[in-house]
């Protein structure tokens, strides 16, 4: 009795140290974006400036612009392309298929820079897409779509597929029974795989900066330039407060999902 | 009963419909907050009263040209307006933002930029992409001479940048990696030494401002010592140090060098890509770096003034930069006249006052603050003891060892 009052006290300060660990960077690079100090380094009182100054940046602002459009199309195409995959992987037999399944996140696996390198010679040299939006957003989808493909299937793994053939039973075509029972059961994961995909996608920077033709630099490829010679690299922790906040948010949009999903 | 099993409680297929339109409104609608690079530019309006044929916009920019300025000629500035676009490779935040504005103002040619974060990286998408379509890239000659190589980078018309061929310094237009400046219009050197932060370094120390200091005062600064992250750089320092030319392919005089850094490395903070946040904080106290950008770091620390660069007396490892032209360009007029324009010594002096490095041209000393004159300035004698790297240094056997001494001295 006594040890288990220990292991209750002592675990929650485990989860907190380890959370503290995990964002205790973010914590301070969000705090120094409001701070007055030109290089975000120490508090030397609060401003919004930095904020206002990234706002007045027009290439910091069309290059957040870009990312957004991005990763809004990549979010939609890689959750369809996703699903409709997964279903399939799931639901039909046919050749290959358990070697399909096991090798969905693959592509994930490889190193960036070498994906980055061959999605370049591929654009360029064989199927001739230029370099721009649609090269970025073809690689966005080849990067994002394993991740919809996996956190679907998991969530396929954990239904109760009988209410699709209750549904079949009861008189429903097929098109009815994957709009009004299969849909609904497979949104949650859905929704899961969009939140995931945004941030992955709009936080890329080495395959991007590959496949990113005349005027179409993201947010995360005008960082890493600033990072060279900016005197006033505060800004920096400001554009970065948008990286921290992008997947935060879709973290918080995903628990409410769940959270109304159980209610 | 199916719309009461609607109404009462479907809220996921609610969800997934209202999602569905969310994300199709963002799809219909975010095109439209994308920045349209490819939009046209519109010329700037034609006087209501109509100009005197000899009036027209090209004598309006012959006039407008202060003296000491020299116009590109008609055809190449007539190219350059119908072309109306000018599109640039380089580095964010270091150039002055007001070069570009004033030059869409004046010519009417939007200028369209894209940022690397590194030569190396800019440069292996251009060989891997040789009709990338970049009009001006910032590169480095190393980059311009792989690049010429592979008949990526197209050969200037002298005729189009007057002011280049008036102002260009004698040395600078016959470097050897480009005699007569025919790719490469040189535009800022920097000087790689290092800096020390004199409030916990003391500036008479008995080794500086010599390579010595760094390699064998190390307990003045052990653990303090911030290194750029650039295999040639950080050689070239201990090849200096011991007397070496920095483009050696002596394997003796590498292993020196080796066994010089790695008796260093332990009181090494860290190989940094952008040390300057360190700096900045009074993490580390000596950086080695690009001596010239300690100017504008200089004014903005905290106390100002502390920053000191130190050039060594056996001579740096110097990193110059320039614009090329790329054979995927289509604006290759526009190209010319920007460097033409940058050329005007207003508009190199704002270059320099703002950078604080070295430069290749003549006409700027009276025009530049006494404080940046003097921090950019080098004597031509100790410019004879630097080096730039050289391709025996970058290739083959020179290459290979400086990589094998890079990985030990990182592992």
């Amino acid at each position: 009795m006594k040890s288990r009052n220990i292991t209750g006290k002592i675990l929650p300060l485990v989860s907190i140290l380890v959370y503290l660990f995990l964002w205790v960077a973010a914590i301070v690079l969000i705090v120094y974006s409001f701070s007055n100090d030109s290089f975000g380094i120490r508090w030397t009182g609060f401003t919004l400036k930095w904020y206002s100054n990234v706002f007045n940046d027009a290439l910091a602002m069309g290059a957040l612009k870009s990312s957004l459009f991005i990763s809004s199309v990549t979010v939609v195409v890689s959750t369809i392309a996703g699903t409709l995959a997964a279903y399939g992987l799931y639901k039909y037999e046919f050749h290959g298929r358990r070697v399909l399944r096991m090798s969905t996140l693959l592509p994930i696996t490889i190193p960036y820079v070498v994906t980055a390198g061959a999605l370049l010679v591929f654009f360029t040299k064989v199927i001739h897409i230029p370099l721009g939006y649609p090269a970025i957003i073809i690689a966005h989808i080849s990067f994002s779509t394993p991740l919809a493909v996996f956190v679907v299937l998991g969530r396929m793994a954990r239904i109760d597929w009988t209410l699709e053939e209750a549904s079949t039973d009861l008189g429903a075509d097929g098109l009815t029974t994957w709009r009004r029972i299969t849909i609904p059961l497979l949104l949650p994961a859905i929704l899961s795989s969009a939140a995931l995909i945004f941030p992955w996608s709009f936080n890329d920077f080495t395959i991007t900066y590959f496949v990113a033709g005349v005027g179409t630099m993201t947010l995360p490829i005008y960082v890493f330039s600033l990072l060279q010679y900016s005197l006033t690299p505060v800004i920096i922790n400001a554009i970065s407060t948008v990286f921290v906040a992008v997947p935060v948010i879709g973290m918080l949009l995903m628990n409410f999902l769940q959270k109304k999903e159980v209610a | 009963m199916k719309v009461k099993n609607f109404l009462r409680g479907k809220w996921v297929a609610h969800s997934f419909i209202a999602g569905a339109l969310v994300l199709l409104l963002l799809v219909a609608f975010l095109p439209g907050c994308v920045p349209a690079p490819e939009e046209e530019v519109t010329p700037p309006p034609e006087e209501e009263v109509t100009p005197p044929p000899e009036e027209g916009p090209y004598e309006k920019y012959v006039a407008s040209l202060s003296e000491g300025c020299f116009p590109v000629p008609r055809e190449c500035f007539e190219q350059a307006r119908e072309e109306g676009k000018l599109r640039i490779y380089d580095w964010a935040a270091w150039w002055p933002e007001e070069l570009y504005t004033d030059f869409e103002k004046e010519f009417g040619i939007e200028i369209i930029r894209d940022n690397y974060g590194d030569y190396d990286e800019a440069r292996t998408k251009m060989l891997l992409y040789p009709d990338i379509p970049y009009d001006i890239v910032q590169a480095p000659p190393r980059t311009q001479v792989e690049l010429r190589e592979r008949g990526i980078v197209v050969e200037y018309n002298h005729d189009w940048i007057p002011n280049v061929n008036r102002y260009i310094d004698s040395v600078w237009a016959q470097q050897e990696w480009d005699p007569g400046y025919r790719y490469f219009v040189p535009t800022s050197l920097g000087t790689n030494a290092f800096s020390i932060n004199a409030l916990y370094i003391d500036e008479n120390h008995p080794l500086l401002p010599s390579y010595a200091f760094l390699f064998e005062a190390t307990e003045a600064f052990s653990g303090r010592l911030v290194m750029r992250d650039s295999m040639y750089r950080v050689i070239a320092h201990a090849l200096k140090y011991l007397g070496y030319s920095l483009n050696t392919v002596d394997e003796g005089e590498l292993m020196e060098a080796r066994d010089q850094l790695m008796k260093l490395k332990p009181h090494i903070m860290e190989f940094s890509g952008w040390p300057k946040r360190e700096v900045m904080a009074d993490e580390c106290w000596v950086m080695c770096g690009v001596t010239n950008d300690f100017l504008g770091m200089s004014r903005v620390h905290d106390p100002p003034g502390v920053l000191k660069a130190i050039l060594p007396p056996e001579g740096c490892f110097l990193s110059p930069t320039g614009n090329i032209i790329l054979r995927g360009g289509p604006n290759p007029a526009a190209a010319h006249l920007w460097n033409n324009y940058l050329y005007r010594p207003e508009n190199f002096a704002k270059l320099i006052e703002l950078i604080a490095y070295s430069y290749p041209h003549t006409g700027i000393d009276d025009l530049l603050s006494e404080e940046v004159r003097a921090w950019a300035k080098i004597d031509p004698e100790y410019l004879k003891k630097c080096e730039i790297l050289k391709p025996e240094a970058y290739t083959g056997k020179g290459e290979e060892i400086r990589s094998e001494i890079w990985k030990e001295l990182k592992a």
